[in-house]
């Protein structure tokens, strides 16, 4: 019969499971009774096993192709689900904001106003589709006799805009402040700047498409569009080239800093 | 003692919470408890750190009290001293990073 726990032993590293086996009986004993094994204290196991398994050096190969299918995998919803996008983003920013190094201050500022930017946008999309359906529904009925749409769609477009550049100007003095040899996180800052171009130019036309506040904004929009589609494509084959550079050398890096220590230590032997 | 690579918010808080107690040895559920941290992050992270030479652990000695053994956790003495100095430039942090990036890579390195 199938048994979580049997498997969650099995899922941390052969060298460490009976440690790990052991230290998790303790806790669950200490907290609710010997025998107490309920399905959140067997998942806490898996948990446990899981994130041990991730780390250990064994696993390094296999977390290198995890990491690479998960880069394209990202990059292939993106590019096939255009209305996800920002949903996409805002998921991979957050995580990002997590995993970031707590001493990267001005990049985790500007990850988290690149979030704000993300929410005002998925917002106004979302209020955008709102008042598309309702329009077609009352059939195509003029905005010019509703000025508070009018006024909501531009509201929108210019808080989208204002984010926008407050998040640019926070990845800005991230490039600036940057000092890592790699120069991994210019080349990062520079792309999240370039994305969120792309993304409040595609964000701005989603909008105007939908309302179409003013004639304005869409005889602006319309040579911007094209622009617009030209960076698309060539974002997309910027972030695989970003993501397979600093994966190859951190992997490049890891193997001298173990190689190195390793060295060190039968020396010191 | 071998420096730490990336030091995610949540590395801080086990060390910070560790190296609070002053030198008295912790085990892993009460790290969770007082960082409010789960034991599946907690627990990858103390392995990582002992790796790395920041902690040592030992089996809990179980005559002293009922039930199975606990591992405890404490910070080697290298690791409190970096603590120490490290804890006083937590207030510069907030302003210049650099100087976490020094210490953190340089300095614990060396």
């Amino acid at each position: 019969m199938f048994s979580l726990v049997d498997l969650a032993v099995r899922v941390i590293p052969m060298d460490l499971r009976d440690k790990y086996y052991e230290i998790w009986q303790s806790d669950v004993e200490s907290i609710a009774g010997p025998g107490n094994r309920h399905l959140h204290r067997r998942l806490q196991l898996l948990s446990i096993g899981m994130r041990l398994r991730w780390q250990d050096d064994t696993f390094r190969a296999m977390r290198l192709a995890i990491r690479i299918l998960i880069c394209f995998g990202l990059i292939g919803i993106y590019a096939q689900f255009g209305l996800f996008r920002d949903l996409l983003l805002l998921l991979v920013v957050w995580w990002l904001i997590n995993r970031s190094d707590f001493r990267d201050i001005h990049s985790k500022r500007a990850l988290k106003a690149t979030v704000l930017h993300l929410c005002v946008s998925i917002f106004a999309f979302g209020a955008g589709l709102f008042v598309y359906l309702i329009r077609v529904h009352a059939g195509q009925v003029p905005l010019q006799g509703m000025p508070w749409l009018v006024n909501l769609g531009n509201t929108f477009v210019v808080a989208s805009f204002v984010t926008a550049v407050g998040a640019s100007l926070f990845w800005i003095v991230d490039f600036f402040t940057t000092t890592n040899v790699l120069m991994t996180g210019k080349i990062f800052s520079s792309l999240a700047l370039l994305l969120l171009g792309v993304q409040w130019l595609q964000q701005s036309r989603n909008i105007s498409e939908l309302i179409n506040p003013s004639p304005w904004l869409s005889d602006v929009l319309m040579p911007v569009s094209r622009i617009q589609q030209v960076t698309t494509n060539l974002v997309l084959p910027l972030l695989i080239c970003f993501m397979s550079i600093t994966t190859v050398m951190n992997y490049r890096t890891e193997r001298a800093f173990r190689n190195r220590n390793r060295t060190g230590s039968r020396l010191s032997a | 003692m071998q420096p730490l690579q990336r030091v995610t918010t949540t590395t801080i808080e086990v060390l910070k919470c560790i190296y609070s107690l002053d030198g008295v040895a912790v085990w892993g559920l009460e790290i969770s408890k007082l960082t409010g941290l789960k034991t599946g992050t907690v627990y990858p992270i103390l392995e990582r750190l002992e790796l790395l030479g920041w902690l040592t652990s030992e089996w809990e000695n179980t005559q002293d009290r009922n039930g199975p053994r606990r591992r405890t956790y404490r910070l080697t003495p290298e690791a409190s001293q970096e603590m120490r100095e490290l804890t006083k430039e937590l207030s510069h942090a907030q302003i210049d990073p650099k100087s976490w990036n020094l210490a953190l890579r340089q300095g614990w390195a060396g």
